[in-house]
């Protein structure tokens, strides 16, 4: 179609046909309430689920999935993937150029990295002491060491990582691929946050899982994997029996209603979501139980360990794993706090001080379920399609904070992606000789959101959304596939 | 367009078109060589700007791609490649069509040019052109005034409002009003047929629907639906609802969604914006009294600035102050390393709620760039910024008090008696004091501190005994004394970068003066304030300065300074005094949050130096800001008084010393005693109490000077002036009529809103970058309606007012009846709300939307309620919803409204309707938010941006960040989930059930079953429907029945089990524990220091051990081995306590029965009748989490912990302690248990009223308030213990071993049985904990309860026909 039809058709038509106004109806996780009209759409030949916006891909998908690996706080990149051997020689000494406004202004001088970096894998890239789990499939990996971000705060930072807006009310990452791609499995919605144990959302809270502006049933809905009630009011609230009783009174009732509206599809639509809701009721329990996961299958993910938090978190990588397995399109992991230097429960990464025992805890709790999570995946023949990103909303400085912390870098971390479609065994870009600055290849988070929609098979540019008068999309203006990365 | 760009242009669109070359193989490199040189530049000139495929294509027609050109426009095709006879083109560029002589408004081309492009089309037309060029290439062709001017022609919206004649209508049905005559000449127009009127039910519920947001009651129904069957009966119903206060409450809701009303910032911190509230009790006020559309728009931009503002005598406020406070709704960053950028954002925020809510324009479109579709520019997107830029954050005091007045005057009447008053009682004490002679100096031998008043005399005595010399001591002194004031006054206006003296007005007259407080701005030497309580007569005596509670200390006050911009490295230094409320601190870029880098301080009681280092702000806008308490423009405290006073401020380079100290309190002694020529120590006494005695006089006069005012000061601090209540009957006769008067002035409620400083011309950001700085643009509005400069020295939202509401701009009007529309017909004329623009739905019938805006602004006056009352009196409003077979084919979107549109209700709707139904809405109107816990209307639910409310967000609530006229309606799980699990819904059903049974009026299950389904779907049932619901009672109820036998079956077993395990377990751990607590005894010297007020140990007896409140046992609760036994239906309750407990600590040890429970409380203090308590609570908000209960969850907050799994296996140590500043934190087995949180206790709990409760929620015991489960210790303690000392009190009596220690000391055998046991218990209780919800419930009204729940679950409740 000419971009001149586009634009007219969009201009003279009701924004939201009456299609639209149902799809907006249609359930959040499954298209079986739209049943009738959608499945003509679906008979025509498609790679997706009726329920993607996009009619087909842009191009081949070289990944169908993505766990987002979520380091909230802000992990410190010159302590895991993007060793200066200068910090070392020059500890102590004062920076030798102004530096940036930090958020707390206390800052000190260069301090050399805690941990050891060993060069890793066949690739050989190093990787620090906090990581020896991830350091054994390093080779999986390609480190993005340019990885920049225009915010210098957790809320806002965490927005920007997340939708591309620093402020609330934009559809996060996880809501675009739900939104462009739909989702496999009609009971579960195409975007699930994780949580386990005292993880909380990250600064700005659920907003940062909202749909914004998109379709509702793209909200990140969040599953509490070791909680008796994973989703809220998921816990049936009456036995079973009389449930169903309730429902069949319902049903039945609520058909009158519909046959007196001439068989209004919202209103249809709304019956239907109930036996959605129903099944979910079951779904999402069985998905939470790990029972069936053999001793050795939760050894790996370090489930059995005596530290709770990383117990838990491995709990969120092996349901993670299962979600995978059900066809879930986008997954975000959350750490979990251990309460070192600032690093609050929203924040568990923030080491302003005590950095070594901090990031050292820190890397403790993610580094095994994250490389086991990446080897269960290999060994099932799902990593292919499976995309793993792991990112923080920014670096740590390369001078302290205080004798023994560093404060927020935003301007040149490390951020890394495994598994579908990604050239493992890849850096990709650097910082300056102290980590302070991306210098070569500078990229930015619209660039990270670009590759991942590359490799999804969805071209960043094309995925829109009309809203308030403009065309949004993940990547705002900007973005451009890092090409390097992919295989 | 100057030739020499116009060609650069071409080439770069030449160039672009090379590069597609390649990728045409069809046409020649001749050919398309022949097209670049002499077809694309004419193109390009000429006809791009008119035809092309970015923003216009005249005639359908898109000359700017291969394909576009071929294909032609609406009259078919222009060329035939190859043929030149059929190309169209050329007799068009030959002038040779009539009426389509082309180039428009150009002269013809030439003959060589004509040619070229026949000879184009003979070579077959070759063209490279397959991606269009960009916009940017496009709207370059043509200057921005030539492009707005022909998208301000094009933009329906931008047309003037029209007063179409309204259309003839014979049908008399639809004749009757002018909405309706439009409606059906518009279905008439498009072939459509209404359907019928609604019935009458349907209809009484669509009013009270759309009108008031809550359903109709059943009797409500049935006397309206015979009512309204005439004229005057609907009139009747539409002016009761119009006129119950629950239509402000509704139509406020959605005037919060234009303005994305919120109580908090967001972000990191997420700070509550305090008071905003107002805004929304603003606006339910204002709907009810219908206040008319343009005086509102006038409130919400300009509220404070009304020459005439609208005041509420009732209330005693100024009602159109609080209009602005939706200007602070914002979102806040958190701390921003960037501050200026945080503006901007904060500031776009603004603008891009303000402009879609009163424009129905996306005016933040034009950020970065000229608006891509409306007649917007990026000028005036920085116009706007420039009127917003010129303001700041800000909180007003909204009181307006009529005889306050009077009330002031007689202070400040009082104030200047009680100055006489008390000069003529100091100068008869100096008199006294004056004749001890110097003897008296002695006694201030020891006084050291240099800054104290009565130092230089005994300084001096202190050298004279020491064998100096008189007089060279006495020089010394003076000497020294003087070159440290002179050093003191030359530091501050030699090394200051800025010094400003506050004793003159005129150099402080870039400051801005905020709140009574500070009305009289500079005060002169010698102000005082009156102490408004306690001993003292006077506050303190002032030297020349700033000070907000000259008055009263109630008194709002915020002095702010110009902005300042620092183009270095800065201190600076501010000499304040204040009461330790007030605050002080600089604000970068009007950033109203603090953090590490945007600290404030509070301002202490003594005259002091206040230092704030700015060096890392450098290059930033900063300003300075003193404020009262309350008058902080985000970071408020809760005093009620609050005041402070300045004298100096003073800017120094980042890197010099900070100010000397001075000594003023002394300069008026040396300044007298020096012209006396003291000879002697005697001569130094009487000049000191001569000096100060001139100094009183001075002051009584109102002639003293600041050095007179610090002596002064310093000598009331020290007593030497006497300043009690106590000792003089007519003063404190004075003092006593002064305060009386003070204690009458309110304390001032203080709104969020804005401050006006100077209005400031905004740069233009290139691209939207605020560090690339473009021209400046003046403070104006849209140039497509008026593009001249705001005349004033003000931001200009007076101006901005104005303009929303002139004549000329034809968007506020239309936009608004368009609203109005949509909430009435559940769609608006305009389908997008909030953008009129080029992106936005044209109108289905503009004329209907233009009759309807003028209507509404020059006979309606912009009233709301008229406005309202027409549109629910049309034909078209009350048609039936169900559309006609004709009408789904003709018109699919129902645009022409010939059926009504069925809507599903919105969040707070279905919230409310819910709590109606069931009885327990409380109608309270206004006040402080509430959260979802609290059965009033969803209008005053909390919106806290990081923690909306679940259940109205799962039903589509906004989230608040920008205008939402039009709220989306999905269908996610979430809502059906909600109506089957939810426990605050199963309770309103419940509620409602029993209240259906225990209503007499209704005899028998048919007639309750009637009533039940008609208050929800408002209709009466059919008969067979009845016989449906009957079958579901019975059916349920037996069922129940199996259950409730198969239930206590399994109860009975699990009972048996306990007890097999508890004859093996028991012992075992009774041994355990008391090795553990030798042992503990022996290692932790903690513990044993900890006293509790009470312990209760359960070992054989009900004692309390330390503080003799022994316990009753209730309903079958028994002591078994070492501890208590309560459940399911026994507890105990303790004697009245001896003493009054406030801060406090709950702590027992206890194991639980099931992990089901759902409110049974361990360990509770509370009144006697259980009305007020605290307690420890499991499972009661969420399952298996404790909680600190508290009569109706006044003090609750979820501790957010971890979920309780181990309590049935073992015995679980639980505290809550409760701290004095209202902090109360968890604890379970001696770790923190979640977050600790703030709540507005500690509850004082008097003796002798107060009881302890073990097993109890509270009193009365009844329903889940029960615990099942034993106590092995109860303790309290009347302090809140910390968390080292739970800690310890949990290892000092480690009852809580697990069992896996337990089964560890068993023998092989024992263990074994055991373990089997736990086995099957385990299995037991998870099959029974399903079970558990419907344990409560499996009475006779239960399946009642089911019933109401289906009921609440049809789709004809929450859908209005």
């Amino acid at each position: 179609m000419s971009s001149k039809n586009r634009l007219e058709r969009q201009a003279f038509r009701p924004l939201l046909s009456r299609r639209a106004v149902l799809q907006r109806c249609s359930t959040g996780f499954g298209a079986v309430a739209l049943s009738g009209i959608l499945a003509q759409q679906h008979a025509r030949a498609n790679d997706l689920p009726a329920n993607a916006a996009l009619k087909k891909l842009h191009h081949p998908a070289k990944a169908k999935h993505v766990i987002f690996c979520f380091m909230s706080g802000g992990v410190s990149h010159v302590d895991s993937f993007d060793p200066k051997p200068r910090l070392e020689l020059d500890h102590g000494k004062p920076m030798p150029f102004p530096v940036e406004r930090t958020q707390f202004n206390n800052n000190g001088s260069i301090m050399a990295s805690p941990f050891k970096f060993t060069p890793s894998g066949q690739s050989g890239i190093p990787v620090s002491s906090m990581f020896p789990h991830i350091a054994r499939v390093v080779d999986e990996l390609a480190v993005i060491r340019s990885m920049t971000s225009p915010v210098n705060e957790h809320a806002q930072g965490n927005f920007f990582v997340h939708t591309g807006f620093p402020v609330m009310g934009y559809p996060s990452a996880g809501a675009w691929a739900s939104y462009g791609l739909g989702t496999e499995d009609q009971d579960l919605p195409g975007y699930i946050v994780l949580q386990s144990g005292s993880a909380v959302p990250p600064h700005g809270g659920v907003s940062l899982f909202s749909n914004g502006f998109l379709p509702a049933q793209n909200q990140g809905s969040i599953i509490q994997v070791d909680r008796a009630e994973p989703i809220r009011n998921i816990k049936p609230a009456d036995l079973d029996a009389i449930q169903r009783r309730r429902l069949g009174l319902m049903k039945s009732l609520d058909k009158n209603f519909l046959e007196a509206t001439g068989n209004d599809q919202q209103v249809d639509a709304a019956i239907e979501n109930f036996e959605t809701a129903f099944r979910m009721q079951s779904v999402v329990p069985e998905l939470c139980d790990i029972s069936d996961e053999s001793a050795a299958t939760q050894t790996l993910y370090g489930i059995d360990s005596p530290d709770k938090e990383k117990a838990a978190f491995g709990r969120q990588c092996l349901v993670a794993r299962k979600l995978i397995e059900r066809g879930v399109r986008f997954i975000e992991l959350s750490c979990l706090t251990k309460n070192i230097g600032a690093g609050g429960a929203a924040n568990p990464w923030d080491q302003h001080g005590d950095l070594k025992n901090g990031h050292g805890a820190m890397g403790f709790q993610v580094d095994q379920p994250i490389a086991a999570l990446i080897e269960d995946l290999r060994n099932r023949g799902l990593l292919n399609e499976t995309l793993i990103v792991w990112a923080g909303e920014f670096g740590r400085t390369p001078f302290s904070q205080g004798s023994d912390g560093r404060d927020h870098n935003p301007y040149g971390f490390s951020v890394w992606m495994a598994g579908g479609g990604v050239r493992g065994g890849t850096i990709y870009g650097a910082t300056d000789d102290l980590g302070y600055f991306a210098v070569e290849k500078k990229c930015t988070i619209y660039d990270m959101w670009a590759t991942v929609l590359h490799l999804l098979g969805i071209n960043h540019e094309a995925l829109t959304y009309r809203y308030g008068g403009r065309d949004f999309r993940l990547t705002d203006v900007h973005g451009n596939v890092i090409g390097e990365v992919i295989q | 367009m100057k030739p020499l760009l116009l060609m650069r242009l071409v080439w770069l669109l030449a160039f672009a078109g090379w590069v597609n070359v390649s990728v045409n193989g069809q046409d020649t490199d001749q050919g398309v060589e022949f097209f670049e040189t002499n077809i694309r530049p004419l193109l390009v000139e000429h006809c791009y700007r008119c035809h092309n495929s970015v923003d216009l294509s005249e005639g359908s027609l898109v000359l700017d791609t291969k394909a576009g050109t071929l294909k032609g426009g609406d009259n078919g095709s222009i060329i035939e490649p190859g043929n030149v006879e059929k190309s169209r083109l050329i007799a068009i560029l030959k002038h040779e069509v009539p009426g389509l002589e082309m180039p428009e408004d150009a002269k013809k081309l030439s003959d060589k040019e004509i040619a070229n492009f026949e000879k184009w089309i003979s070579l077959g037309a070759p063209d490279p052109r397959i991606e269009p060029p960009s916009m940017e290439s496009i709207q370059a062709l043509r200057s921005w005034d030539t492009v707005l001017e022909q998208r301000k022609k094009e933009a329906w919206a931008f047309q003037p409002i029209r007063s179409p004649t309204v259309p003839e209508v014979t049908d008399p049905r639809w004749a009757a009003t002018p909405i309706d005559r439009f409606a059906f000449s518009k279905m008439q127009e498009k072939g459509l047929k209404p359907v019928e009127r609604a019935e009458n039910s349907i209809l009484v519920r669509r009013l009270f629907f759309v009108l008031i947001g809550l359903p109709p009651t059943s009797a409500e129904v049935k006397k309206w639906s015979q009512e309204i069957e005439t004229k005057e009966g609907y009139d009747r119903l539409v002016n009761d609802l119009l006129n119950r206060p629950q239509f402000g409450e509704r139509w406020a809701r959605h005037w919060m969604d234009w303005t994305r009303y919120a109580d908090s910032h967001g972000s990191e911190g997420d700070p509550g914006i305090e008071n905003g509230w107002y805004y929304r009790d603003y606006l339910i006020r204002a709907l009810n009294a219908d206040v008319s559309y343009p005086q509102l728009v006038r409130e919400h931009v300009a509220g404070d600035l009304l020459a005439e503002p609208r005041i509420n005598r009732e209330l005693g406020i100024n009602e159109s102050l609080i209009g602005t406070a939706h200007w602070r709704m914002v979102f806040h960053g958190f701390s921003p390393t960037d501050a200026l950028d945080e503006k901007v954002r904060f500031i776009d925020d603004q603008i891009n709620t303000f402009s879609k809510a009163f424009l129905g324009l996306t005016l933040s479109c034009a950020r970065c760039h000229h608006h891509k579709f409306d007649p917007i520019s990026q000028e005036d997107y920085y116009a706007t910024f420039g009127v917003l830029a010129s303001c700041r954050p800000a909180r007003h005091a909204i009181d307006v008090d009529a005889g306050e007045a009077d009330r002031r005057q007689a202070m400040l009447q009082l104030k200047q008696n009680i100055r006489g008053e008390l000069a003529a009682r100091w100068l008869a004490d100096i008199q006294i004091a004056s004749t001890a002679g110097a003897a008296e100096i002695e006694k201030w031998a020891d006084i050291k501190d240099p800054t104290d008043v009565r130092f230089p005399l005994a300084n001096i005595w202190r050298r004279v005994r020491d064998g100096e010399a008189f007089e060279v001591a006495w020089k010394d002194e003076c000497h020294k004394h003087e070159m440290h004031r002179t050093a003191v006054e030359k530091y501050a206006t030699e090394e200051g970068v800025q010094y400003l003296k506050f004793s003159n007005p005129a150099t402080v007259n870039h400051w801005y003066f905020e709140g009574k407080g500070l009305q009289n701005k500079v005060s002169p030497a010698g102000e005082f304030a009156i102490a408004a309580e306690g001993d003292s007569l006077l506050t303190g005596i002032y030297p020349s300065g700033v000070y907000s509670h000259l008055l009263s200390s109630k008194d709002p006050a915020r002095l702010t300074s110009e902005d300042l911009l620092l183009t270095d490295k800065y201190q600076v230094w501010m000499r304040l005094q204040g009461d330790g409320t007030s605050q002080t601190r600089y604000a970068v870029q009007d950033y109203p949050r603090n953090g590490v880098v945007f600290p404030t301080a509070a301002i202490g009681p003594k005259w002091h130096w206040q230092k704030f280092d700015v060096a890392y702000w450098k290059g930033d806008e900063i300003h300075l800001e003193l404020a009262t308490g309350k008058d902080a423009p985000l970071l408020v405290n809760s005093s009620n008084r609050s005041w402070f006073g300045i004298t100096e401020t003073l800017i120094l380079p980042a890197d010099r010393p900070g100010p000397p100290e001075p000594l003023f309190q002394q300069t008026g002694f040396y300044r007298f005693a020096v012209e006396k020529m003291p000879k002697s120590l005697e001569d130094v006494w009487s000049a000191y109490w001569q000096g100060i005695a001139v100094s009183v006089e001075r002051w009584r006069d109102q002639q003293c000077d600041d050095m007179d005012a610090y002596w002064l000061a310093a000598a009331l601090e020290n007593k030497q002036l006497f300043n009690s209540l106590a000792a003089d009957e007519k003063l404190s006769d004075l003092i006593r009529q002064y305060r009386a008067l003070e204690e009458s002035l309110r304390v001032p409620t203080r709104v969020p809103g804005l401050d006006e400083t100077v209005g400031r011309d905004n740069e233009l950001y290139i691209r939207g970058n605020h560090k690339q700085l473009g021209a400046k643009v003046p403070r104006r509005f849209l140039q497509a309606i008026d593009a001249k400069p705001y005349a004033t020295e003000q931001s200009g939202r007076m101006q901005l007012a104005d303009e929303l509401l002139r004549p000329e701009n034809p968007l506020t009007y239309r936009v608004f009846v368009n609203r109005i529309w949509h909430h009435l017909f559940g769609r608006g004329i305009v389908l997008t709300t909030d953008n009129f623009g080029k992106l936005g739905s044209l109108p289905s019938d503009p004329e209907l939307l233009d009759y309807l805006a003028s209507d509404f602004r020059d006979r309606k006056a912009g009233s709301l309620k008229e406005l309202i009352r027409d549109l629910v009196s049309t034909e078209v409003w009350k048609l039936s919803t169900r559309p006609s077979e004709e009408s789904r084919v003709k018109d699919p979107e129902n645009d022409y409204l010939s059926h009504a549109n069925l809507r599903r209700i919105e969040a707070e709707a279905i919230r409310d309707s819910l709590l109606s139904v069931s009885g327990l809405l409380q109608g309270e109107m206004y006040g402080p938010p509430i959260d979802g816990n609290t059965p009033r209307r969803s209008v005053y639910m909390r919106v806290q941006r990081n923690a909306l409310d679940p259940f109205l967000r799962a039903f589509d609530f906004p989230e608040p960040f920008s205008c939402t006229g039009r709220r989306d309606i999905t269908n996610v799980p979430a809502q059906s989930l909600a109506f089957m699990n939810d426990r605050a819904v199963t309770q309103w059903a419940n509620t409602w059930a029993s209240q259906v049974l225990g209503d007499p009026a209704y005899a028998d299950d048919a007639s309750r079953i009637k009533e039940m389904f008609q208050t929800v779907t408002g209709r009466l049932p059919s008969s067979e429907e009845v016989s449906q619901l009957q079958h579901f009672l019975r059916d349920t109820e037996e069922e129940q029945k199996k259950l409730l036998s198969l239930m206590n079956a399994k109860r009975e077993r699990i009972r048996e089990l306990q007890s097999e395990i508890a004859a093996v377990v028991d012992p075992a751990r009774e041994k355990l524990i008391q090795t553990m607590t030798a042992e503990a005894g022996k290692s932790d010297k903690t513990s044993a220091e900890l006293t509790p007020v009470s312990r209760w140990e359960f070992k054989g007896s009900l004692n309390d051990s330390i503080g003799g409140l022994p316990l009753t046992l209730h309903e079958g609760a028994r002591l078994e081995g070492d501890h208590l036994v309560v459940g399911p239906q026994g507890y105990a309750v303790s004697a009245p306590l001896k003493q009054e407990l406030k801060a406090k600590t709950l702590e027992a040890w206890v194991q639980l029965d099931n992990l089901d429970q759902q409110g049974g409380g361990v360990l509770s203090v509370q009144t006697q009748d259980g009305g007020v308590f605290d307690a420890i609570v499991i499972g009661e908000q969420q399952r298996q989490h404790w909680l600190p209960g508290s009569n109706g969850f006044e003090r609750t907050k979820s501790l957010g912990g971890y979920d309780e799994n181990d309590a049935v296996r073992e015995i679980v140590h639980v505290a809550i302690s409760y701290h004095p500043d209202g902090r109360i934190v968890g604890f379970r087995n001696g770790k923190p248990y979640g977050n600790a949180y703030q709540s507005n206790g500690p509850m004082t709990f008097r003796a002798s009223e107060t009881v302890v409760g073990l097993g109890v929620r509270h009193l009365p015991a009844q329903g889940n308030r029960l615990l099942n489960g034993k106590i092995y210790r109860a303790q309290l303690y009347d302090r809140a213990l910390s968390a080292e000392e739970v800690e310890a009190s949990y290892r000092g009596f480690p009852a809580a071993v697990t069992m896996e220690n337990i089964l560890a000391s068993l023998g092989e055998a024992e263990r074994n049985r055991a373990i089997t046991s736990q086995q099957e218990l385990e299995a037991l209780r998870k099959d029974l904990s399903q079970f558990n919800d419907v344990a409560e419930d499996l009475s006779p009204e239960s399946a009642w309860g089911e019933l109401a729940q289906a009921l609440f679950s049809l789709k004809e409740f929450i859908f209005i026909q």
